[in-house]
């Protein structure tokens, strides 16, 4: 018995790890390549290591294009994707809870809204919602980019909406008996329990946010503003891709994502879940 | 609670009034909305009755551009690879998550880790470098097309077959189901794990603990997953863009991707707005039906 | 003949000394005073690489160093740049200055025409040709559109030490398609590779109407219209023979050209494994520092031609341009600007012409003097274009695109000449007749507006 256990768990950690590297190959490769000359990456079956190490990719695409570096796009990085994370718990948080625990009048059809929002694809509200910015002079600002994610998204909306609709009735009800008010149990019963939820939510949105490039393309169209997806798009053009420089900086904006998921991966496992729904 | 006479309602009363609660708490998502979505969304409507050249003032034409949508082989290729491309992508990547949720819900101390090395592909998926990469990979002297040589068949080429051109987008996009495997691994995590300590005791076996278990309690997390992806499966538009430019012979123009190439490369924002309409009215037919049959599938802990 | 023109360079210089006070604006002699624009604002978009992000911004600080101008700029990326231009248009924000390619005619309202500035000696054109500054003109009614930042020709690059191993003659000057298609085969014969990878075939079959016969081309100089008498006999001779040699494999497959894209960097012709492809000659630099990294050294020819004493098809356009947005408030500002960016020798030895070959002869001729900006490549590339420009029909080639230009050249692409190789069409005659009837269609689409 012991040695099928243990056979189980070997063979386990060795299907996990084969798989998941198949799943990361292109990442690997991707981060090889960044140490690359061009004509190693473009060429017919090219080695997975550099024959020649070009570390210059990194220095050569940090200093961008201009006056600033990459680190001024990582700082407006940071802002947009921290704030609009932020934004977003926040708002999901509320919205779906008057959603999905709320009977007021009209919900249904505010719900259907929602959904319909997410159907139009967004290249055809991207003018008239530039033109919207433009007329209040918000244009060239971090605005644009940030606010609209303290006024809900749907995604994440629904989202929640689907947790809160596990969570049992019984809580609300006995805490109303208890006097509680739909306030109170919002932020007594819902919100401790949303715990999984909302550190999904942070995560989530963190990087759509962080690798969104048509919100800063429209909007932080000054270099200053440049976000780091942007600082990335510019290496490509018809006249020549600077692959090294681009793959090196692509490397570099893995990073903070991927710490940000270990850091909050933490505490979904050990389940910040404050007190179990059961028992 | 029996009232003599109707009295008018106290302040208390009123901001505990379930509408009230309602309203604040949904405040943001109205504000939002009415402000920011709903122009928008209205002007676009207006905009495909018209002939609308951006750089020209829109004039109305009424139903034509619907009506050419109608005639337009291009858009209905479009339709159709755009289907081709939901129809095969979502359910991959749907059970891809799942089934990889699940792996790794066995508690061992790497668990965390390896949750961080399956979830890193949609950390970049969305970019561009990613999408290059990609290209690369795929290309006609890349390893894949390579390892595929090698098993025999010469001259295979995926970016270069109208057939074939779709899988390796497929793949791309099902290659990124981190966010609904991180979905799927929370919702996992809510199952009490009681429920399972009883159909042990009951005798039950993992199969079946599965199917009567994990997936209804899963429910409406499935259904979640099944629709966002679903919409976002298609709104494909980057990786089309980049990797095969709608190519070869329009097999991977996607919907998406038709739009944006009819309003801003060929400056027809008029009738790429009429275009978005009739993909709305279609998505919005296929969600309904799946909202409309999630009641009889979907249970909700009540 | 270097030394030739410098000393011709040097006469010129002396002499424009000596006329010290002319009316022109003529940045580069000798005591120029620049204007005075200090507190002044003037905002500038361009698209490109990173590279040439770099060398712009350069130059604006050197500019804005000699006058005080405080400019604000932004860059993108070829794509991404129409983006924020149809949305800018939307919102009458567009900047002062903007890059334009030769799509000028459908963003028509956004541009003031630059004659009065021109006429006015705000911009200088005492160093610009005629035929230099007809590459950014309205035939239609004689506007300037903008001043052109560099011009490019489409040609062809080819690999001559395949060539020699495969014992064929280098391409001339007025090759034949005739002598092509055996080149193509002989090399696809003695190599297994395909001869040719990259090819735009909008723009080959452009040429060869205009090749066909004397008077012919595809769109009329004005834009307005089709220039062609409806001949189809042109278009069905290219669709057939870039077909049949596309079959015989001495052609690359659409697959793997659409793999290359624009990326002219990854085509094969730098590894070896191709002999010939067509690129814009502003990319001939790109292409050869792959092709050095592997030990392979390339050369520009013309396209051939349908008849070898006949019309070379060939014409040098613009690249890019310099707009002045007809809604600016800076208009006396940015024509300055822009005669700085076009005319001034320091200015363009920062920007060594990256854009495409200057318009500008003194510019030119000082930047070939140069060793350390005009290597050999730069150097080949500059021949080309004297070469084309040189042709008696260039001049009468170089027509406006109209708006309905993008939509036609992707249809004859992707629906006719890649439809045409997977057997949709019976023939090339057919698939060139229902190219001409569709293309009727969309230029019809567009007329009513």
């Amino acid at each position: 018995m012991r040695r099928r256990r243990i056979t189980m768990t070997v063979l386990y950690h060795l299907f996990v790890v084969a798989f998941g590297l198949l799943m990361i190959y292109p990442v690997l490769w991707m981060i090889m390549s960044s140490f690359k000359m061009k004509s190693e990456i473009l060429g017919n079956n090219v080695p997975f290591f550099p024959t020649t190490w070009v570390f210059e990719n990194y220095p050569n695409g940090w200093k961008g294009a201009g006056v600033y570096t990459f680190a001024t796009y990582f700082k407006n990085s940071f802002i947009v994707a921290g704030l609009g994370t932020l934004g977003t718990v926040i708002s999901s948080a509320m919205v779906s809870y008057a959603l999905a625990r709320v009977p007021f009048r009209g919900r249904k059809f505010w719900f259907t809204c929602m959904i319909m929002t997410m159907l139009l694809p967004g290249q055809v509200l991207m003018i008239p919602q530039y033109i919207i910015w433009n007329r209040m002079g918000l244009v060239s600002t971090f605005i644009p980019p940030i606010l609209p994610k303290f006024l809900g998204w749907p995604f994440f909306i629904y989202m929640m909406m689907q947790f809160i609709r596990g969570l049992p009735k019984e809580l609300d009800e006995a805490a109303m008996i208890d006097g509680c008010s739909k306030y109170s149990i919002f932020s007594r019963i819902v919100l401790p329990l949303l715990g999984p939820s909302i550190i999904t939510t942070i995560v989530i949105s963190f990087y759509w946010i962080w690798d969104d490039y048509m919100g800063p393309l429209l909007y932080l169209n000054k270099p200053e503003l440049y976000t780091v997806s942007l600082g990335i798009k510019n290496f490509a053009d018809v006249q020549g891709t600077n692959f090294g420089p681009m793959f090196a900086m692509s490397t570099l904006s893995l990073i903070p994502v991927f710490l940000l998921f270990l850091f909050f991966n933490r505490y979904l496992m050990e389940g910040v879940t404050a007190g179990s729904v059961k028992g | 609670m029996q009232k003599a006479a109707r009295k008018p309602m106290t302040l208390r009363a009123f901001i505990n009034h379930d509408n009230t609660v309602g309203y604040l708490f949904a405040l943001p998502f109205l504000i939002g909305f009415l402000w920011l979505t709903i122009y928008p969304m209205g002007l676009s409507l207006y905009y495909s009755f018209c002939n609308y050249k951006i750089a020209s003032t829109p004039e109305w034409i009424g139903l034509n551009n619907y009506i050419t949508l109608f005639q337009d082989e291009k858009f209905g290729r479009s339709l159709l690879v755009t289907i081709q491309y939901v129809a095969i992508g979502v359910p991959l990547k749907l059970i891809f998550a799942l089934l990889v949720a699940m792996l790794l819900t066995r508690p061992t101390r790497l668990q965390g880790f390896y949750r961080a090395i399956y979830y890193i592909p949609s950390l970049i998926g969305g970019s561009v470098a990613v999408a290059l990469v990609w290209k690369q990979l795929f290309g006609s002297r890349g390893p894949i097309v390579t390892l595929i040589k090698g098993m025999g068949a010469t001259g295979f080429n995926f970016f270069g077959n109208s057939t074939w051109a779709f899988l390796p987008l497929v793949l791309c996009n099902a290659w990124q189901f981190g966010s609904s495997m991180l979905i799927f691994a929370s919702g996992l995590k809510q199952i009490p794990k009681d429920y399972y300590e009883a159909s042990e005791i009951d005798g039950a076996g993992a199969v079946k603990r599965f199917f009567s278990i994990t997936l209804p309690c899963l429910s409406p997390i499935i259904l979640f997953n099944l629709i966002m992806q679903l919409i976002s499966g298609f709104m494909t538009f980057t990786q089309a863009q980049i990797i095969t430019q709608g190519g070869p012979n329009y097999a991977t123009n996607y919907i998406a991707l038709n739009i944006f190439t009819e309003g801003f490369a060929y400056s027809h924002m008029g009738y790429a707005c009429a275009q978005s309409w009739v993909m709305l009215l279609i998505m919005a037919a296929i969600t309904g039906i799946i909202f409309k049959t999630s009641s009889s599938w979907t249970f909700y802990e009540n | 003949m270097k030394k030739l023109l410098a000393l011709i360079l040097a006469a010129v210089m002396a002499l424009s000394m000596v006329a010290v006070a002319s009316a022109d604006n003529n940045v580069n002699a000798e005591g120029y005073q620049f204007p005075d624009y200090s507190g002044k604002k003037m905002s500038i978009m361009w698209w490109g690489s990173d590279t040439r992000a770099k060398m712009t911004i350069e130059m604006i600080e050197l500019y804005e160093q000699l006058t005080g101008l405080d400019i604000e700029y932004e860059f993108y990326d070829g794509g991404s740049y129409w983006t924020q231009f149809q949305a800018k248009m939307a919102s009458d924000s567009l900047p002062d200055v903007f890059q334009m390619g030769n799509n000028w005619l459908t963003y028509y309202d956004t541009i003031q025409p630059l004659n009065e500035y021109i006429e006015n000696g705000t911009i200088d054109t005492s160093a610009i040709s005629e035929a230099m500054l007809a590459t950014t003109k309205n035939q239609a009614n004689g506007d300037i559109t903008g001043m052109s930042n560099g011009t490019n020709a489409r040609c062809f690059a080819y690999n001559p030490a395949i060539f020699d191993a495969c014992g064929v003659a280098y391409p001339t000057d007025n090759w034949t398609w005739d002598d092509f298609a055996a080149a193509c085969r002989t090399i696809h014969e003695k190599t297994g590779n395909p001869a040719v990878t990259t090819l735009e075939y909008n723009s080959l079959a452009f040429s060869v109407v205009t090749q066909w016969k004397e008077g012919y081309n595809f769109y009329s100089m004005d834009g307005t219209s089709f220039a062609f008498n409806g001949d189809v006999e042109p278009l069905a001779y290219i669709f057939d023979l870039l077909t049949t040699l596309q079959k015989e494999g001495c052609i690359a497959d659409y697959g793997i050209q659409n793999e290359i894209g624009t990326n002219v960097e990854a085509d094969w012709i730098a590894f070896g494994d191709a002999a010939i492809m067509m690129l814009s000659s502003n990319q001939f630099q790109a292409l050869s520092n792959v092709a050095k990294e592997n030990g392979i050294t390339l050369e520009l020819c013309t396209i051939p031609r349908v008849h070898a004493d006949g019309q070379s098809g060939m014409v040098v356009r613009s690249s890019q341009e310099m707009c002045i947005y007809k809604k600016s408030e800076n208009k006396e500002i940015a024509a300055n600007f822009i005669n700085f960016f076009v005319n001034s020798i320091a200015a363009n030895k920062i920007l060594n012409c990256e854009r495409g070959v200057s318009i500008n002869s003194d510019v030119l001729a000082a930047l070939k003097a140069d060793p350390e900006k005009t290597d050999e490549v730069t150097g080949k590339v500059y021949t080309i274009i004297a070469k084309i420009g040189s042709f008696p029909d260039t001049a009468n080639s170089s027509p406006a695109e109209p708006a309905a230009n993008e939509k036609i050249s992707d249809t004859l692409k992707k629906t006719y000449f890649q439809g045409l190789a997977e057997g949709k069409f019976a023939s090339a005659q057919e698939a060139a007749e229902k190219f001409w009837e569709e293309a009727q269609a969309i230029w019809a689409e567009y007329e009513a507006q």
